[in-house]
């Protein structure tokens, strides 16, 4: 057990050095050019799909939780994430709703009646379309490598910080869509998702995001 | 929904229905009568949560890792998976390592704490040490100490059964403990008839 808890935590650095800190990784001093190709980038999509996977960090249990599944996002501020693995269900973003569905029941949440949940549909958004770079409500630094932007952000606020210390994002510089969402909780916990096979500009229907 | 939540634990402070007369004798049973040996208790078990209240639906997930003889570590987040409350609990004491600030008073710690606890108790991971003989063929086991009992609908133990939590004399909570594989339940029906709240559980892993 105690052999497992250190190979556990000796994982977590290496991820932590090599993903969540980056060799590569230099800082960059003014956003004015990322922002232009984000904006230029978000011009010409209009959709994305992708396929996820997704790592759930739980710090107090020293486990991570896996799972997998297909990513919809219609511009502006539609998202649902299609869970298949290990078990089907779904989490849709759509204006100002959360609608799940699990265990054969739906749920629908009007976000825009709390404060604190308001700002998490925010910031998911706001991570997919790249506005949360323009969020004034998050303090951010950008870095670079050869192949992608790194953008990290911390709440200003209380009520974000009692929800969330830093988000990360990771931009692909060949097309400036999001590759890699870092949330970490106040908690201690994060979840780490990973877009991959990414289609841009694809034909879906409007019903992915209603039901 | 956090202030829904907060409801729903608040509301669950009402009126209770009175607890159902029976008499039961225990006697040791082995546990190997219980648990499936392939049954992991180190591996992080996980549930989709769908919480029903005032014609409400909520999701959300239940974390749950056995830590030792008597002990669970649980984690519950929401539907997005940001954690909303985690503790380290025993039959009787609790160790709280995080608590969203909107749910982190004392009145809706004592019911997640006493709840929650309740449901572990019969969760049948470490097996039963108590069982009527009396009321044949429905089984029972339970903790005296804690005045907690399940009883099955049909003994073949594996199957479907049903459960009942009873606490001080009064019938809180009922759990159905559904379709077990290797030792776990694979669904768990929770009906609270104070705060006619219901949740259902659907193990995910």
């Amino acid at each position: 057990m105690l052999m497992k808890t250190k190979i556990t935590w000796i994982v977590i650095f290496l991820i932590g050095t090599l993903v969540g800190k980056g060799q590569n990784y230099t800082p960059v001093e003014t956003k004015t050019e990322f922002k232009a190709l984000l904006k230029s980038a978000s011009a010409k999509m209009s959709t994305i799909t992708a396929d996820f996977d997704q790592i759930k960090f739980l710090s107090f249990m020293e486990e991570e939780i896996k799972s997998s599944g297909t990513f919809y996002f219609l511009k502006p501020n539609k998202v649902r994430w299609e869970y298949l693995h290990p078990s089907a269900y779904y989490l849709i973003l759509n204006e100002n709703k959360i609608i799940t569905f699990m265990n054969g029941k739906k749920s629908i949440i009007d976000a825009s009646k709390n404060k604190t949940f308001s700002e998490i549909n925010k910031i998911m958004l706001g991570s997919i379309n790249g506005e949360i770079a323009n969020h004034p409500d998050f303090e951010s630094k950008l870095f670079e490598d050869a192949t992608s932007f790194r953008l990290n952000l911390k709440p200003k606020s209380k009520a974000l910080r009692d929800v969330m210390n830093e988000i990360i994002i990771w931009f692909d510089k060949k097309d400036m869509s999001v590759s890699q969402i870092k949330m970490m909780e106040a908690s201690g916990d994060y979840s780490f998702i990973t877009l991959k096979n990414k289609r841009l500009n694809e034909v879906f229907s409007n019903g992915l995001f209603t039901d | 929904m956090v202030s829904s939540l907060i409801s729903v634990f608040l509301f669950s402070c009402g009126v209770s229905k009175p607890l159902p007369e029976h008499h039961v004798t225990y006697d040791e049973i082995s546990k190997k009568d219980f648990i499936d040996e392939k049954n992991n208790l180190n591996v992080v078990q996980v549930y989709n949560s769908n919480l029903q209240f005032q014609e409400k639906e909520y999701n959300g997930k239940l974390y749950l890792k056995r830590t030792g003889k008597e002990g669970y570590k649980l984690a519950y987040t929401t539907d997005s998976d940001f954690k909303l409350f985690a503790f380290e609990i025993t039959d009787s004491s609790i160790n709280w390592e995080y608590c969203f600030t909107k749910l982190n008073n004392k009145i809706i710690k004592n019911i997640l704490e006493r709840d929650f606890r309740s449901l572990l108790v019969l969760l049948p991971l470490d097996g039963p040490a108590l069982v009527s003989r009396e009321e044949s063929p429905h089984g029972i086991i339970g903790s005296e100490k804690l005045k907690i009992y399940a009883y099955w609908t049909d003994n073949t133990r594996k199957d479907i059964y049903k459960s009942m939590m009873v606490t001080h004399r009064e019938t809180l909570v009922i759990v159905h403990y559904l379709n077990f594989q290797n030792g776990n339940p694979q669904r768990i029906k929770l009906v609270d008839y104070k705060s006619n709240l219901a949740m259902t559980l659907i193990k995910v892993n």
